[in-house]
């Protein structure tokens, strides 16, 4: 008989990482964002929820992620003192990448979470907008107004692109 | 065949910055084994914290509401007597909620009162029971109206968590707020002040966030993170904003230059001056204290729970609730579940597919997706738009403008063109079935120019038509509709209004005045457009707005 944990080991192997950077970035906690993935995927195993396509999950566990990061976001409201100081040691990234993701990071969220999906997440834009509950012109408007301003910052950076 | 995403994302120089960063950006080995084992990492957060925050907001909301139907009423005093205190007594429907113990006094019977009486408190007690029976929390808010002074102060779990003056009368309208003992004023300059500018003022004391300030060796400051995302949000296309800081004030400098729609230049200018600082020297006069108590218990279920008139509606998958003074949550709860849920719920195939023919929907062409702002510098000009329309060509087009509502500050959202029976506003769910259609518009009374953040109440109206046609070619007898106050099931009160058409038939288009007794609450326009071409939509917008405007 196949073990649910091996089941549940392999969600966790192949979204885990995404649901931390999702949640990483629109808290910009680190502690916030390892709440919200054990929230996240408290939800999905206890309920034992069925997916039809492995997309459905991915879909679910991104729209999932960004309730609970909202969720979480209003309860801390009167400690939530977010500045980019608090996010601790980045992961080992070369100095043009920290400069990128730290850039990514100082975003609004309205622009932060549609770069976050599109360009880390690699998803197109028409999955992320489903996954964000927009329509496909906005989230692209978003997308675009979200580009303009990491370019901008990266600019002030001396990364020019 | 060319991908324009492809395409795009071969030129775009920004994803090689991201190359690999994917792989670099992972949760700890720690947290993935906790997550398969179960073994929590950190004690998640609980939903009884959510939960009081979530009912604190809703006192602010209230709070908020109550200044918003301040100036409303002054417009629309006909619709706020439409409001039927009494319609909560006469509802019926399974109760799953324990019913109040005293009867508590509504929003709008409180907003009413405060508005007539200015020399008395009311006060809400309010005790709420969640469901897992551990969790008890009481709150307080406390509304007055003193002159021209608004106060409103609220406590959570029984401890002042803030205060908040308005002042509204006199040039300079001035909003007073504490937070953590600081004290932050909010005042609104400009000789074009106007109420929608004051709500600006009022809507800069929710910058007092923590994160949003800091403590300096000069005093408080805004972050500056802060600072640049504020001024990024009037960088629009008919705004900008500017914000200096300047002993110890802020100034909050916002140009309005161009306005939509409008071929003659209109400038609007007005400033708003923030300053951290002390308690204001504010003396209320003594008044009368009127405690309006209330409890009840918050359960998951099918149907709504009612206490006072207010209706309140629990998720049962979430257990979050919602009522009609917070519509930016996922407040459309049908079968039990929330939109947010049902979302998830839909991913996942566990409801019912809202198309169960499965039907190819591919064809449906997306009209522009349009909103449309225009605001004027005087309040008697105030004019805005709001157009969202966003269907197959043929759309009704639906165009109003704020009327009479000249003192509310309303941002107007309003959603229009349904013409094929397989499409819907994405927000409502409508039965269609009866063979009517309904073009649903929204009234958003909110101080929030980005509709992500408004948090006000909402009035909803529908267009109904009948005998129409249900395919692409529909036919709208334009001489035969009638509105109707759209019920969600959420509808605690109900108003009635006229539908009258004035003015000639102009082409296509037919102008519509909704009256509320002799009071003139909003105009609007409908037309079928033809084609989805931005320029004859324009031109078409534009006939409709001169059109509005002869109207007077």
């Amino acid at each position: 008989m196949k073990d649910p944990q091996d089941d549940r080991a392999q969600i966790v192997e192949n979204y885990a990482d995404m649901v931390w950077r999702i949640a990483l970035s629109r808290t910009r906690r680190e502690e916030a964002a390892e709440e919200v993935v054990q929230e996240v995927f408290l939800s999905l195993f206890q309920k034992e929820r069925t997916f039809n396509e492995e997309e459905h999950l991915k879909a679910w566990l991104i729209r999932t992620t960004l309730i609970c990061c909202k969720h979480y976001l209003t309860a801390s409201f009167r400690n939530a003192t977010i500045s980019l100081d608090e996010v601790g040691d980045l992961p080992a990234m070369s100095e043009g990448q920290s400069t990128v993701y730290e850039a990514l990071l100082s975003l609004p969220a309205k622009y932060r979470i549609p770069l976050q999906l599109y360009y880390i997440e690699e998803m197109d834009s028409d999955a992320c907008a489903k996954a964000m509950g927009l329509r496909p012109g906005t989230f692209r408007v978003r997308l675009n107004r979200g580009r303009n301003l990491l370019r901008e910052l990266l600019k002030g950076e001396g990364i020019d692109v | 065949m060319f991908d324009r995403e492809t395409i795009t994302n071969d030129r775009d120089p920004l994803r090689a910055q991201f190359q690999g960063m994917k792989g670099k950006l992972c949760a700890s080995p720690e947290l993935k084994a906790a997550l398969i084992t179960g073994t929590p990492l950190h004690t998640p957060a609980v939903g009884k914290r959510v939960h009081i925050r979530r009912f604190s907001k809703a006192i602010a909301v209230y709070a908020m509401c109550a200044l918003l139907l301040l100036g409303t009423a002054i417009a629309l005093p006909s619709l706020l007597k439409g409001m039927d205190p009494t319609s909560a007594s006469s509802s019926t429907g399974d109760h799953d909620c324990i019913p109040p113990a005293v009867a508590m006094s509504s929003p709008s019977q409180l907003y009413e009162r405060l508005l007539s009486e200015p020399n008395v408190v009311y006060r809400e007690v309010g005790t709420i029971y969640f469901q897992d029976g551990s969790v008890k929390t009481s709150h307080v808010t406390e509304m007055t109206r003193r002159g021209d002074l608004f106060t409103t102060l609220n406590y959570g779990d029984g401890e002042p968590e803030h205060v908040r003056y308005y002042d509204v009368g006199g040039d300079k309208p001035c909003v007073y707020y504490n937070r953590n003992d600081l004290w932050f004023t909010s005042e609104l300059r400009g000789d074009n002040a106007t109420w929608a500018h004051w709500c600006k003022a009022y809507m800069a004391v929710n910058w007092l966030e923590d994160e949003h300030y800091e403590k300096t060796a000069d005093g408080y400051k805004f972050t500056e993170e802060f600072i640049a995302e504020q001024i990024e949000e009037f960088k629009c296309e008919d705004a900008e904003g500017t914000l200096t800081f300047q002993d110890g004030v802020y100034t909050l400098r916002v140009v309005r230059h161009k306005e939509q729609f409008r071929e003659e230049p209109c400038e609007s200018v007005f400033e708003i001056q923030i300053s951290f600082g002390n308690a204001p020297e504010i003396v209320l006069p003594e008044a009368t204290i009127c405690t309006h108590e209330y409890e009840v218990e918050v359960i998951p279920s099918d149907h709504p729970c009612r206490y006072g008139d207010e209706t309140r509606y629990t998720c049962k998958i979430c257990n979050d609730w919602y009522n009609e003074w917070s519509p930016t949550v996922p407040h459309n709860i049908v079968d039990g579940i929330c939109t947010g849920c049902k979302l998830s719920e839909e991913e996942i195939g566990n409801l019912p597919d809202d198309d169960p023919d499965n039907e190819d929907h591919s064809d449906i062409i997306y009209g522009p997706y349009v909103e449309m702002s225009i605001s004027r510098p005087s309040m008697q000009e105030f004019l805005e738009f709001y157009t969202v329309f966003q269907r197959k060509n043929t759309a009704p087009i639906v165009v109003t403008d704020l009327g009479d509502q000249k003192n509310s500050i309303t941002q107007y959202h309003f959603y229009g063109g349904i013409i094929n029976k397989n499409t819907f506003p994405d927000d409502y769910d409508y039965d269609y079935s009866s063979g009517e259609i309904r073009v649903p518009i929204q009234f958003w009374y909110s101080f929030y120019y980005n509709c992500d953040d408004a948090y006000f109440g909402t009035y909803d109206y529908g267009i109904v038509a009948e005998n129409y046609t249900l395919d692409n070619d529909a036919v709208i007898d334009l001489d035969n509709i009638r509105l109707e106050r759209v019920s969600t099931g959420m509808e605690t009160f109900s108003a009635k209004h006229e539908l009258s058409a004035k003015g000639k038939k102009e082409g296509e288009i037919r102008y519509y005045e909704i009256y509320s007794g002799e009071n003139r609450l909003m105009k609007f326009a409908i037309c079928a457009v033809a084609s989805t071409e931005d320029s004859y939509y324009d031109s078409i917008c534009q006939q409709v707005v001169d059109g509005l405007v002869k109207l007077g």
